[in-house]
């Protein structure tokens, strides 16, 4: 027998076992259609209007204009006159270390920055980044070697986090916590020490503390007491524990352009943001989003707006997904089927030592074990967590914000996924009671509910039920 | 009312056909209520019930809800995304699925669900009712078989392209998968149920 003779055969054999409807369904329905219309409003969501993008104003301009936060110059050095030195710089190369991943131990790092546009940036064993001033290219490893390397290839600047209208200079002469300082106040300068610097110069070594910062909470920079250039700089975490350290920048260094052109490894998986989405998949991408989200059967795991985020699954406890997707993804559950489903090109892998992983995409993906848990006790334990007041609270707070304009950026339950960034802006659950997040627009700030730790590339704060204010405007327009 | 005229009516609907009923639908016409129901209310009884484990009766109310939300929800319609039809599935499916969670139903056959000489008499007026009865409990109960052999979203997705007509492309829409997806799906299904019925002949 042919498909298609066994296709028309299936086709009656359904066919003629359909339901069909009684005299009485159509009556049912016609009433409870005009009943729901009589009762409906016009209740149409009044539509966002998104601010246009202007690009921020950079770390000198900032610095400069700030003329409040004025050091006394007791030692020679005032920031302001840091600021102002590091502004004439050309080129720069810095080396050091910094505490890699969750281990503890330590991944040297070098950084050659040109001109405004052209940068290195490489730590041992981990990302490699590298713009010759036209193409951006991202190597970043997952921490395994039996993952692939992933390789994004972006316009020339787009490294995630900056913030538009900052060149690389600006990131890398002027510490992050100076602008953070800046444009938040509160920060102080600890301790002032004068210093003998390597080469027998004065210096000066500043400890500044900001408060609510508790990765970035303590910094100390050192100072060309000469030159007014930073010579070195630490980072310490909450714990006061060191996990950053500049130990050496030269100024004004020739950078052969060899240092400048981008490794792609070979075995590397290869994200060419560069190469448009067809408008097709964008709207089909759409559509599914649309139906998913609204389909009571299926669970948001984790969404990111653009490549580089990595979410881990709820429901299966090694389980990641890591975006692959140059427009993000949605990864839902279906528990019904014990499957997901990414919206967009994740690489799906296990964190168990096993080392198994696949590429997705606009597809389901089927683990290979039963759930470690369901949706359902999942939302329990996390309603559980969390009292009925708070939850009410909560509930309350979001329909103010959206009367306000506001819009839901993220609202994740249970803390084991961030957000995905938004306006250069990254939200990153603590604690484990789930975080909610809006955006108005209109006045450029974000409410976060819970605790989340907020971060972009030049400011990090801890947020608890609070509004922040988005340190510049946005990244790029959504 | 004749259900088939009413699905090829469906069919061969122009988008323009399909946006004028939604204006209808917006501006309040009660007209349009009834052609609504007209032109995808018996369908979706028959897919709704397929979800439903054949429960006709929970279909019709199900399918009911399913309309009232596609009334009130019929500003957030955007032809150039999805065609009504498709449109409408998609939100008969979420309020199906509602259904299905609230009640958390055991798949077996509900008592509604068994066919009647009584209960479908005015179906079946004029034609050879015994023989047509036959027919349809022997189909019934290949159906049942097949529904307890496939898993729900196969026999879904078998049910959408078979009876309802929808493309590939339109399954996926409404079920929220890629085509891809879809397509494999619908493959298996389809194969699934070609080797459960020759074992069934046997």
């Amino acid at each position: 027998m042919t498909d298609e003779r066994n296709d028309k055969d299936l086709a009656e054999l359904l066919k003629a076992a359909r339901a069909i409807p009684g005299s009485s369904a159509r009556q049912k329905a016609v009433s409870a259609m005009v009943e729901v219309a009589a009762a409906a409003g016009s209740r149409r969501r009044s539509s966002i209007s998104w601010r246009r993008a202007v690009p921020a104003a950079a770390f000198v301009v900032v610095l400069v204009a700030s003329g409040f936060w004025l050091l006394p110059r007791r030692h020679g050095v005032a920031l302001a006159d840091v600021a102002r030195a590091m502004a004439n710089v050309q080129s720069a190369h810095l080396a050091g270390w910094r505490v890699a991943g969750s281990t503890g131990e330590l991944a040297a790092f070098e950084v050659w920055v040109k001109g405004p546009s052209k940068l290195r940036w490489r730590v041992e064993g981990g990302q490699d980044i590298a713009d010759d001033g036209e193409t951006l290219v991202l190597v970043s490893s997952l921490g395994s070697v039996g993952l692939p390397r992933i390789a994004e290839i972006r316009r020339s600047g787009e490294l995630g986090g900056a913030r538009e209208g900052m060149t690389y200079l600006d990131l890398f002469q002027g510490p992050w916590v100076v602008q953070a300082a800046l444009e938040r106040g509160g920060t102080r300068v600890r301790e002032w020490t004068p210093v003998t610097l390597t080469d027998g110069r004065q210096g000066v070594e500043l400890v500044l503390s900001v408060p609510g910062c508790p990765e970035n909470g303590v910094k100390v920079m050192t100072v060309d007491a000469d030159t007014d250039l930073l010579v070195q700089w630490e980072r310490y975490n909450g714990e006061g524990e060191l996990w950053e350290k500049v130990e050496r920048i030269d100024y004004d260094v020739d950078i052969p352009d060899s240092i400048l052109a981008a490794e792609i490894p070979e075995d590397a998986f290869v994200i060419d943001q560069l190469a448009p989405t067809p408008p097709e998949l964008r709207a089909e991408r759409a559509a599914m989003a649309e139906q998913l989200n609204f389909d009571p059967g299926a669970y948001q795991v984790c969404k990111f707006g653009g490549p580089g985020g990595t979410g881990g699954s709820e429901y299966h406890t090694d389980l990641r997904f890591r975006c692959l997707d140059r427009d993000g993804i949605i990864v839902y559950y279906l528990p019904e089927d014990n499957t997901y489903y990414v919206i967009g090109r994740a690489l799906a892998y296990m964190e168990d030592g096993s080392d198994l992983w696949q590429v997705v995409e606009d597809a389901e993906f089927v683990p290979a074990t039963a759930p470690d848990t369901s949706p359902e006790i999942r939302i329990a334990e996390w309603e559980s967590r969390l009292s009925p007041e708070v939850r009410a609270a909560r509930e309350a707070k979001a329909k103010e914000l959206e009367a306000a304009g506001g819009e839901l950026i993220a609202d994740i339950p249970t803390g084991r996924c961030s957000t995905p960034y938004h306006r250069g802006m990254w939200f990153k659950c603590l604690g484990d009671d789930g975080i909610v997040v809006y955006y108005l627009p209109d006045r450029n700030v974000y409410y976060v509910m819970g605790k989340a730790l907020v971060w972009a590339a030049d400011f990090e704060e801890v947020v608890e039920d609070a509004e922040v204010s988005a340190p510049a405007e946005p990244e790029r327009l959504p | 009312m004749d259900t088939g005229a009413a699905r090829e009516r469906v069919l061969t609907t122009g988008k323009a056909d399909e946006e004028s009923l939604a204006r209808r639908l917006r501006g309040g016409d009660q007209a349009a209520f009834g052609e609504l129901w007209d032109r995808f209310g018996p369908r979706l009884v028959a897919y709704t019930a397929t979800r439903l484990a054949g429960d006709r009766e929970l279909a019709e109310d199900v399918t009911a809800q399913s309309l009232a939300a596609v009334v009130t929800s019929l500003g957030r319609f955007d032809p150039r995304r999805a065609s009504l039809s498709t449109w409408i599935y998609g939100i008969a499916r979420r309020v199906i699925q509602g259904e299905l969670r609230k009640q958390r139903r055991r798949r077996s056959v509900p008592p509604s669900a068994e066919v009647s000489l009584e209960a479908n008499a005015h179906l079946v007026a004029g034609v050879d009712l015994e023989s047509d009865l036959s027919s349809r409990v022997e189909a019934e109960r290949k159906v049942q078989m097949l529904a307890s052999a496939l898993s729900p979203t196969e026999m879904e997705v078998l049910v959408l392209h078979f009876v309802d007509e929808f493309s590939v492309k339109e399954i996926a829409q409404i079920v929220g998968r890629s085509w891809r997806a879809v397509d494999s799906l619908l493959y298996r299904a389809k194969e699934k149920a070609r080797e459960r019925l020759a074992a069934d002949d046997r």
